[in-house]
């Protein structure tokens, strides 16, 4: 059974919101840039948010892992600023759980206390650096630009992924049919057997498809599919084809 | 037939639209080419700087370290470490780290120094860095 509709990533991506699923106008923009501190020290909350605004970036503070990971879900993508030592989580388990939750936003791990083998663990969990108190603005700036270079590239990709999906929803069953045949690498006379149509019937929807898709040759419109992560329906037989 | 061990840093001459690229290049080439040659060890890469530990034959390791000098993605190579090495620190060789920390950094960069201003610790700090990300899980 072909999909109706090509369906859209769920998963927490640099570019994406869990909860806040395409509807195709809300795509986060590259220039707004947002951080996200998480300290149970007050101190390093309020001087952190400070310095944020004062760049003109948006910050929210978090006094613990589990307000952030509680708040996540409604969070627009942006940089983690997180400290190691807390009660109750630390900084390492935060990132371990926002890796489970395939979370990627850019994290920057904090320590009054540098160890190699936390920082290690901390890298290795993807955070992208690993400051040590006490640390300069400029230090913190940036590892924070990096990630939200990091950021802006990942929802430019999200962005073309997007559009592509875009200019493949809406396409009739039959035009799902001829794209996995073009895919496939069939010719219109194999998708006219295949399907049971006239040669002419399937240049017909071949030509609908490449109109609606706004492809110009045949090289763009496989491109389109694989931009979109467009996945044809399974079997590799083109009798497979056959629509219902 | 000797075992040595040799560590050397340098600077990359890659641009950050080529570095991933390349670096999977050097990281595939060196995976199979190495465990021909039997040689081990860790490669970090800083976005500003290679470090790189090789670990083996002595033919082997002469051997690379030929080619890697020649190789255009990086200059200054420094060698800040070098001889003959009982046991292997490495079980097979691997890339340790990939990034643009300026904390992992900081354990490359000073071994830019000349040999009296580059502390054996030094040396110490960055072999073991290379252990911490590659031999726990």
């Amino acid at each position: 059974m072909l999909p109706a509709s090509v369906a859209v990533g769920t998963k927490f991506s640099m570019g994406g919101d869990l909860l806040n699923s395409w509807t195709g106008d809300e795509l986060p923009s590259s220039k707004h840039r947002i951080a996200y501190v998480i300290d149970d020290d007050r101190g390093v909350r309020v001087a952190i948010t400070l310095l944020l605004r004062s760049i003109g970036a948006e910050c929210r503070a978090f006094a613990s892992a589990d307000d952030f990971l509680s708040a996540l879900v409604h969070l627009a993508p942006g940089c983690a600023i997180i400290d190691v030592r807390m009660p109750d989580k630390d900084g390492v388990a935060l990132l371990g759980e926002l890796a489970e939750r395939g979370c990627d936003w850019p994290a920057i791990v904090m320590t009054g206390h540098a160890e190699v083998r936390t920082a290690v663990k901390a890298m290795k969990l993807g955070a992208i650096e690993f400051l040590e108190k006490p640390f300069g603005d400029e230090e913190l700036l940036a590892a924070l630009e990096r990630g939200w270079t990091a950021l802006a590239a990942a929802a430019e990709t999200d962005g073309r992924t997007h559009d592509a999906r875009r200019r493949l929803t809406g396409l009739t069953t039959r035009e799902r049919c001829i794209l996995d045949g073009i895919i496939g690498g069939l010719s219109n006379k194999e998708m006219a057997i295949a399907l049971g149509l006239s040669h002419r019937t399937v240049e017909m929807h071949r030509s609908s498809l490449m109109r609606r898709t706004r492809a110009r040759k045949v090289a763009d419109l496989i491109s389109l599919a694989a931009t979109a992560g467009y996945e044809k329906a399974a079997g590799p037989s083109p009798l497979r084809l056959h629509a219902e | 037939m000797a075992f040595t061990s040799l560590l050397y840093v340098s600077v990359s001459t890659l641009t950050p639209e080529q570095e991933r690229e390349e670096v999977d290049k050097i990281v595939g080439v060196a995976q199979r080419r190495n465990a021909e040659l039997s040689v081990t060890g860790a490669l970090i890469f800083t976005g500003t700087h290679f470090a790189q530990l090789l670990e083996g034959p002595v033919d082997g390791v002469d051997a690379l370290m030929r080619s890697i000098s020649r190789d255009p993605r990086h200059n200054s190579v420094t060698v800040v470490d070098t001889g003959e090495a009982t046991r292997r620190l490495f079980p097979d060789w691997s890339m340790a780290y990939f990034g643009h920390s300026r904390y992992i950094d900081r354990f490359v960069g000073p071994l830019f120094a000349s040999s009296e201003d580059r502390p054996r610790t030094s040396i110490d700090r960055l072999i073991g860095l290379m252990q911490e990300f590659t031999l726990s899980n």
